[in-house]
């Protein structure tokens, strides 16, 4: 009924894990603007209507300036990674046999599960039966991308508590009966900061002296370094309002092996561009505005109280999918030869 | 239509505005339901993230005898937005006991519009009052879509509905009651639906509680998710035989929709969609048609039953799960054998077109053959049990090219008449077989079997030469009055013999030889040659006016020159014309072979008699075919005219005016009879 | 350091209270009939001299005794603790001649400790009493200023001090003043006497008396530091004013209402937010131009400026700032200002902060840099206006306007006079509206139209109050 151009290869779990209001539906939906905006040797297209048409709706959504409602209950979504296809090989005994045959792009197909942030609590009200639907999904999934949402850790200073309680089932139930592993799960995490183009923790990346510019960048977008992004998080987590987000490090630490964790500093929107000069200004440079309704005067019934000023240009949004899928990719049994 | 009260336990989810919490229930009513309970039911009706609010998502909860409810739940958008600022959609759940809105048959819409309206209060539960719907506004929505999807839910699989998104959340609503009347009411017991779900949302579409059915609209149809489109009628797969037939049956009877839907939602008693539940469906829906003849209203589920697993034996046919095939033709037959092999009315009529169009009696190549026998001898016993009548025998044999071996069997071991057994026996073209079935049947049978139309060339040879057996075992005088009975089979022997005059007047003699011996003894020929009534008084005038030697004219003319233009075989006509016309020379034939035809063996003892015989003979063409008298009607008056005047000129040669006069009451009666066959047009 | 015996004590202490500084202190140590009384002088951070006294009666010295040896140690330690902590400080011993009696034993045990110290036999003298003159003589250590209005030529009053006493004046000083006195309240014209520390004022006192209006001879006397009194010939005493500082500036009008001569009003008001409060700004604008214009006839010019909200949303830029009216007649005016009420409240927008400094830019630019006679602007409506740049959650003005410096050249234009009314009451105003309102915004709910016009010195009024006296030149 659909075309599948996914079907052939096995799908890989991905879930998205994180807080209420972390930015995961925001940063899947901006997946799409991601990939135009950026030429990379990576594609993403949906394995299936529904999925591909998440993608091509939401990237409209957000470009109208909307983002997206807060999510009620899971949704999941079928993807294919497509990558550039490999230069022509050259192998031995095919040197008199023609032309080497180019290898076909490599594929990794993805099942990406975003479900409410709730669900990763411990806050009364959630349904057991979904914890536990959630928990088989982690289970089963072997990537996960972890938003770590400063802004709700300066605020609430919980991000720990959305992380501990789901780890240490997820460790029961992968663990326990596994005595010859290393004691870490086996999922690749990569832990996205999000919200990198918010004033505050902007503001924090430069005060530590974490702030780079990529010369090539014709926008000249701020960043920080893939090899400080980890500091960065670090630092993010030492500010937080409460004692314990430095447990955060420490759980990730303790359950992850160390060269499957991956840190980003990601925004899903990213920095406001003033249309014509088009280079980031460091006295204006927010993106997400009061709506235009305003708060004062009461929203309109379903009206969001924040909306994206000016175009998107996600950061670093790609990058933790692309790392996942080539993590996959790279494990799967004969991949040379696809 | 009237007011129903009911009680209702609700619930309020949403978020305290500005939280950075999830969604959970922020109120509820005492009662039978907890937060926890209503924790659960959100899970189970999750219909994914909304994009379009309001929506309306409808189901059900309990299951026991006292703990029957129906969940209405209204999603709606708030003003208040969350921590992040994202609005937050409020959702309120309401359980309206269902033995409370059986009554009235309320409809989700008058449900929706009375708790959509009510401000809960603490934790009361609510008192509702909620007016009855009006069928006829219902009835004024059924559609192609909603015939599709009230079809499809009898899949016992979700359907979803796409190309609706356009529609305002009310008329999505509606149309979700105006399917749901098209089922039987006791369904919604088991029937959950929505507005709108989201297409990502694997829960709403894969986990399902038992028995149950989902129905919504989305945006794209999910994997594995029947779909109906808006606008369309969807035709439901004939695969799905509860749904292909539900939809049939909905097409046949939405005639009188308002009708229907009182009919349907007369059916209170719960029903889910397990087959069972489904056959109880179909037959509530039939039941419609039938619900004014006190005689047919007892349509049995089991009928539907017995539908359906024809349907999927002929499926496990297709492909080749003989295991499940004899399990299921187990159950057919025990089911026949339950219903001492009786059916109701117009049931196997049903059953016979499902056994044709699966071709259920055909052969199957690579079915092993007691498989095959058991799957023919149970269909048989299903569509045309317990005796095998002529008619459908005609008809089996027809619907399936060349019956194989396996079915002619089964049929044969079936309860039938003589017609049948024989015409089985002689098609299985096994000698035991067709012994046995002679053995069984008087000659008398026999030869009613070989003067039955259509004529079966081959079992008229296997008869006529049977007869000529018996005949020589000295069982003649049955085989003579039922020869007699049957005009001497003149007719299927044509039917054998259609180019051959000859080869018809061998086969005839064979059997006059069979019925009476070598000879015939004069009253034995005039039986067999008798003139018909009426024309008497012609004939005596003819003959007064011929005079003397009448007789020799009339043999000479009329019977030998009738004879002799009836393409007889030169040899058998100078035989025919010696036995006519040479004197009894007495002793028996010199030959008792028919075949071989011997001088003189004829007996012919008054002129009268012969042309009685004669002229008895003339009868036949009269009662062939309609057609030919009534194209003939006005060249016959023309020839009646022709011989009053030629009567009027008062000739000489009497001979043709006998014949001609013969011809003429043959052609009065004719008319008579032909005008009275058209007056009965 | 020996001081000649002949310099009485009066004059003595008078002259070390005067040298005294910050850190130092005078000690007099009494031996009298009362028992040892020991005063210490200081000044406190103000420079007023400050005195603490301690008396330890004689029995309590001699502990049950009549009288002491000279070598009764115990006796010594408790005549010394009686004196305290004499060290560095200015030490006065004065005691009755000697007679035998405990005092001497005492006194001899004294000036064992503090050689040095002058020691004066005043049989006739209160100590106390010589004292208190020393204080009260003390010469101001900060000159006293009287508070004053100066009334510019535009009508502007402007809050000053005018020295009452300079640095260093004593007691019975007497100064006359010439001054000027508006119609006051029930409470009267407050005279305020303040010092100053530094480069801050500190308030002396405040007096109040009902003084009418007009000329008046101010006499002023300083009975010591910290007490001015004052008197105005043919005014009843004045009394301790009970009105807080806060309060009394607050009443403080605008402007002096004596207009005259051509008068530009430039009304600006906020038109976005809840469709009622912008109706009620438009109507208070409204007000405020049929009541000047009925009172300045053909004197009166009005500018109209409306602004709203940055949208933020390229599709939908911000207009240029509406200038509904500049200087046109008071009819004009209210012809546009019709328009802008038809038009109503604009609900879109940024919520948190209006368009402001995009109209003082429109305004600055448009009164341009040449002088102009009176002008004043009268801003309505309630949001903070943007920053020039990223510095709290409120967005930076995509013109990158920065309404403090703007603020400044007006503030600062000859004839001009700034006025607000806010949607919030004053403490919750915020900076901008503070400045836009010329100190304290009125508050949109309470405002009087005639009073603030008056303030902002637009109009005369019948009752114009001004708390405080007037310059007179
Ligand atoms: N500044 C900034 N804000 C963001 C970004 N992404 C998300 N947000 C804000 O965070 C809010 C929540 O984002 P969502 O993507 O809905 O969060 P979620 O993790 O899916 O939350 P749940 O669905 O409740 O679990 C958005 O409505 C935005 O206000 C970002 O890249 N930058
Ligand atoms: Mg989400």
């Amino acid at each position: 009924m659909h075309p599948d151009p996914g079907s052939a290869r096995p799908s890989h779990n991905i879930a998205m894990w994180g807080a209420p209001g972390s930015g995961k539906t925001t940063l899947l939906a901006s997946l799409s603007i991601a990939l135009m905006r950026r030429r990379g040797p990576w594609k993403i297209i949906g394995a299936d209507d529904p999925s591909a048409e998440f993608l091509e709706e939401k990237s409209l959504t957000l470009s109208r300036g909307e983002f997206p409602q807060a999510t009620l209950d899971m949704e999941s979504y079928r993807w294919v990674l497509v990558g550039e296809p490999k230069a022509p090989e050259r192998r031995r005994g095919r040197l008199f046999g023609g032309p080497p045959k180019a290898a076909p792009a490599p594929r990794v197909g993805i099942s990406l599960l975003d479900p409410p942030g709730g669900l990763y609590g411990d806050r009364g009200s959630v349904s057991a039966t979904d914890q536990k639907e959630l928990l088989d999904n982690l289970v089963q999934s072997r990537g996960i991308v972890f938003l770590f949402d400063p802004i709700r850790e300066f605020d609430n200073g919980d991000a720990f508590d959305y992380l501990y309680r789901a780890l240490v089932q997820l460790a029961k139930q992968i663990l326990a009966g596994d005595d010859h592993g290393d004691g870490k799960l086996p999922h690749s995490l990569a832990v996205c900061i999000t919200k990198f183009d918010d004033r505050r923790v902007l503001q924090t990346a430069e005060r530590d002296g974490l702030l780079t510019v990529d010369p090539d960048d014709p926008h000249g977008f701020p960043r920080v370094e893939p090899e400080d992004a980890a500091r960065l998080f670090h630092r993010l987590c030492e500010v937080s309002r409460s004692g314990n987000a430095d447990l955060v490090v420490n759980a990730l630490d303790q359950y992850f092996r160390e060269d499957r964790i991956r840190f980003f500093v990601t925004s899903s929107i990213g920095f406001y561009l003033d249309p014509e000069r088009n280079v980031f200004d460091a006295r204006d440079f927010q993106n997400m505005v009061p709506n235009v309704t305003g708060n004062q005067q009461g929203l309109k019934a379903g009206a969001s109280k924040f909306r994206i000023r000016g175009r998107v240009h996600p950061i670093n949004v790609m990058e933790p999918m692309v790392w996942l899928g080539e993590q996959f990719y790279n494990s799967q049994p004969n991949n040379g030869t696809i | 239509m009237g007011t129903a009260h009911l009680t209702v336990h609700w619930a309020l989810e949403g978020k305290q505005p500005g939280s950075s919490d999830e969604y959970g229930i922020l109120a509820c009513s005492r009662g039978p339901f907890s937060p926890a309970h209503f924790m659960d039911i959100r899970a189970r009706y999750s219909t994914g993230t909304p994009e379009n609010l309001p929506q309306v998502t409808i189901g059900w909860v309990g299951g026991g005898r006292q703990d029957r409810w129906l969940l209405l739940s209204i999603r709606q958008s708030s003003a208040e937005t969350d921590g992040t600022g994202r609005a937050i959609a409020e959702t309120r759940y309401f359980c309206v006991p269902y033995e409370q809105v059986t009554e009235h048959h309320l409809s989700y819409e008058a449900l929706h519009a009375a708790l959509e309206a009510c401000e809960p209060v603490r934790d009361e539960p609510l008192a509702v009052s909620v007016e009855a719907p009006n069928i006829e506004d219902i009835a004024a929505r059924v559609g192609l879509e909603a015939i599709s999807a009230a079809a499809l839910l009898l899949t016992d699989e979700p359907v979803c509905v796409v190309g609706g998104e356009a529609l305002p959340w009310l008329e999505r609503l509606r149309f979700l009651d105006t399917v749901f009347s098209l089922l039987p009411y006791g369904m919604r017991t088991r029937l959950s639906a929505s507005t709108w779900t989201s297409s990502t949302a694997g829960r709403w579409w894969t986990s399902k509680a038992r028995n149950e059915c989902r129905l919504s609209f989305t945006k794209h149809a999910p994997e594995g998710v029947h779909s109906v489109r808006w606008g369309a009628l969807t035709e439901v797969s004939s695969s799905r035989h509860d749904a292909h037939r539900y939809q049939n049956l909905l097409v046949d009877r939405c005639g009188q929709p308002t009708a229907l839907i009182e009919w349907l939602a007369a059916g209170t008693e719960p029903m889910s969609f397990s087959p069972d539940g489904r056959a109880r469906a179909l037959a509530r829906l039939s039941e419609f048609t039938a619900r004014d003849d006190a005689a047919t209203r007892a349509i049995s589920a089991d009928q539907f039953t017995m539908e359906r697993l024809l349907n999927e034996c002929a499926d496990f046919l297709k492909s080749r799960q003989d295991g499940k095939l004899a399990e299921h033709l187990d159950r057919l037959g025990n089911m026949v054998s339950r219903q001492g092999g009786r059916f109701f009315t117009g049931e196997q009529r049903r059953y016979q077109e499902v056994i044709a169009e699966r071709q259920l009696l055909w052969t199957w190549q690579d079915v092993d053959d007691d498989l095959l026998f058991q799957l023919h001898a149970v269909i048989l016993k299903v569509g045309y049990g317990p005796k095998l009548s002529a008619r459908n025998m005609d008809e089996i044999l027809d619907g399936v090219g060349s019956p194989g071996r396996s079915l002619l069997l089964a049929m044969l071991r079936m309860p039938s008449d003589a017609v049948v057994r024989l015409t089985l026996a002689c098609r299985l073209d096994d000698k035991a077989e067709l012994r046995r079935a002679f053995d069984q049947h008087s000659a008398g049978d026999l030869v009613n079997v070989a003067a039955r139309e259509p004529y079966d060339g081959r079992l008229i040879q296997e008869i006529v030469d049977e007869l000529a057996r018996r005949g020589s075992a000295e069982e003649g005088l049955d085989i003579a009055g039922a020869l007699r009975e049957h005009n001497y089979l003149s007719d299927a022997i044509k039917a054998l013999h259609p180019a051959s005059i000859e080869n018809r007047t061998r086969v005839l003699r064979r059997l006059l030889v069979a019925a009476y011996g070598q000879n015939l003894e004069p009253m034995e020929f005039a039986e067999i040659v008798g003139l018909p009534p009426g024309g008497e008084p012609l004939l005596a005038a003819a003959i007064l006016s011929h005079g003397a030697g009448a007789g020799e004219t009339l043999l000479q003319t009329v019977v030998l020159s009738y004879l002799g233009n009836a393409g007889l075989d030169p040899t058998t006509f100078m035989k025919v014309k010696s036995a006519l016309l040479e004197p009894k020379l007495g002793g028996p034939a010199p030959s008792d072979d028919p075949e071989a035809y011997e001088d003189g063996s004829g007996n012919l003892n008054a002129p009268e008699g012969a042309v009685s015989r004669i002229l008895r003979k003339l009868r036949n063409p009269m009662s062939r075919g309609r057609s030919v008298r009534v194209s003939s009607r006005h060249g016959h008056l023309e020839e009646a005219a022709g011989l009053r005047r030629q009567d009027g000129s008062g000739g000489k040669d009497w001979l043709p005016y006998v014949l001609l006069a013969i011809l003429g009451v043959a052609v009065v009666l004719f008319f008579v009879l032909g005008y009275e066959l058209l007056k009965s047009l | 350091m020996t001081v000649p015996r002949e310099v009485p004590l009066p004059t003595a202490l008078a002259d070390a209270t005067e040298k005294l500084d910050g850190t130092g202190r005078v000690v007099v140590v009494e031996l009298g009939a009362g028992g040892i009384t020991t005063y210490r002088l200081d000044r406190d951070d103000v420079g007023f001299l400050r005195c603490r006294g301690r008396n330890v009666p004689w029995p309590v010295l001699l502990g049950g005794r009549t009288s002491w040896d000279s070598g009764d140690a115990e006796g010594e330690r408790a005549v010394l603790r009686a004196a305290g902590d004499l060290s560095g400080a200015v030490v006065f011993f004065v005691c009755p001649l000697p007679d035998g009696s405990p005092t001497d034993t005492a006194i001899a045990w004294l000036r064992k400790a503090r050689p040095e110290a002058r020691i004066y036999t005043a049989d006739a003298v209160v100590v106390a009493d010589l004292i208190r003159a020393a204080m009260a003589n003390d010469p101001l250590r900060w000159p006293y200023d009287l508070v004053l209005l100066r009334a510019h030529p535009d009508g502007r009053l402007e809050l000053t001090a005018e020295q009452l006493f300079p640095f260093g004046a004593r007691r019975g000083k007497l100064v006359r003043r010439e001054l000027r006195c508006e119609p006051s309240d029930a409470k009267g014209v407050a005279f305020a006497v303040v010092s100053w520390q530094d480069r801050d004022p500190v308030l002396v006192s405040i007096q109040a008396a009902r003084v009418p209006a007009g000329r008046h001879e101010l006499t002023a006397e300083l009975r010591r530091p910290g007490l001015v009194r004052m008197s105005i010939r043919g005014v009843p005493e004045l009394t301790e004013d009970e009105r807080d500082w806060a309060e009394l500036v607050s009443a403080v009008p605008l402007r002096l209402a004596s207009p005259s001569g051509p008068m530009h009003l430039i009304c600006a008001v906020e038109t976005c937010g809840a469709p009622a409060k912008v109706e009620e700004r438009l109507g208070r604008i409204r007000q405020m131009i049929t009541t000047l214009s009925s009172e300045l006839p053909d004197r009166l010019d009005v500018s109209l400026v409306a602004y709203g909200a940055h949208s933020y949303d390229a599709r939908d830029p911000d207009p240029p700032i509406d200038v509904a009216a500049w200087t046109a007649s008071p009819v004009r005016a209210l012809e546009s200002l019709r328009r802008l009420e038809d038009a109503g409240a604009d609900a879109r927008g940024y919520p948190d902060a209006a368009r402001l400094e995009d109209m003082l830019a429109e305004v600055d630019r448009r009164l341009g840099s040449a002088a102009t006679g009176r002008t004043a602007l009268l801003t309505v409506g309630e949001r903070p206006p943007h920053p020039p740049r990223v510095e709290s959650e409120i967005l930076p003005c995509p013109a990158r306007h920065d309404w403090s410096q703007l603020l400044r050249r007006l503030e600062n234009r000859p004839g001009m006079t700034l006025g607000a009314i806010c949607d919030r009451p004053g403490e919750r105003a915020g900076r901008a509206w503070s400045r836009l309102g010329g100190g304290a915004p009125a508050h949109l709910e309470a405002v009087d139209v005639r009073t603030l016009a008056a303030r902002m010195g637009l109009r005369r009024p019948p009752d114009q109050l001004i708390p405080f006296p007037l310059t007179v030149d």
